[in-house]
């Protein structure tokens, strides 16, 4: 079955209300037992006396949206899982804002937990995004994951 | 034939998205060669390249192919 992939690109920050509203959008899902969430926020690090304010993430795209697609895929095939979403921002994200919302949701915990561990894993391994760390002397460097 | 060149990540800072002339039956490593040539920056840089979206490409690059630059991800 050829699916469109879901767009994960959010413009701007993602809001604390948008978590909470997809949380109470799955309520009618009873045979939903357990939601795993990872958010990831933006840190203020500090690097030779400068800190981070803010990070412009950018990504290519379409590739990215396959991937994650596949991504997906695999999770559904690995896990019970009922329910998978994940947002990533793009644009300027100020430190102390949430840039990126992996949402897990299976009748059984260890299904949820573990979906959505591996998944963070693997979109911060897989998906071609970028992140550009603006200090708070507008000078900037390009962020490397660990 | 004629390419079309994506630089992503730090590469965006060296050179802009643009299209590039190659000669017929080029593979990924001699496209690599080529570019490092024509922009010394990319020769300090580590990247992969994606062909059509797709990474790891054997084989001759087609006409019109879409090229991404793509530094180390840092996506999350």
């Amino acid at each position: 079955m050829h699916k469109t992939p879901k767009n994960i690109f959010v413009q701007g920050a993602i809001e604390p209300t948008f978590i909470a509203e997809s949380i109470a959008k799955h309520s009618t899902q009873t045979g939903i037992g357990a939601h795993s969430i990872f958010l990831g926020q933006v840190r203020s690090d500090k690097t030779d006396g400068k800190m981070v304010q803010a990070i412009e993430y950018t990504a290519y795209e379409e590739m990215a949206l396959s991937e994650m697609h596949k991504i997906r895929e695999a999770a559904f095939e690995k896990y019970a899982l009922t329910c998978l979403h994940v947002h990533h921002s793009l644009g300027v994200i100020s430190a102390g804002q949430i840039c990126l919302f992996v949402f897990a949701s299976a009748p059984h915990r260890r299904a949820a937990t573990e979906a959505c561990t591996e998944l963070v894993e693997r979109i911060k391994d897989t998906l071609p995004i970028w992140g550009r760390e603006i200090f708070t002397d507008a000078t900037h460097q390009w962020k490397t994951n660990r | 034939m004629r390419i079309k060149i994506l630089p992503f990540g730090k590469l965006s800072e060296y050179i802009g998205t643009m299209n590039y002339e190659l000669p017929a039956s080029v593979t990924v490593a001699a496209l690599k060669e080529s570019l490092q040539h024509s922009f010394p920056a990319l020769q300090t840089h580590s990247f992969t390249i994606a062909v059509n979206r797709e990474i790891n490409y054997t084989g001759i690059i087609p006409e019109q192919a879409e090229i991404a630059l793509l530094p180390p991800y840092a996506g999350g």
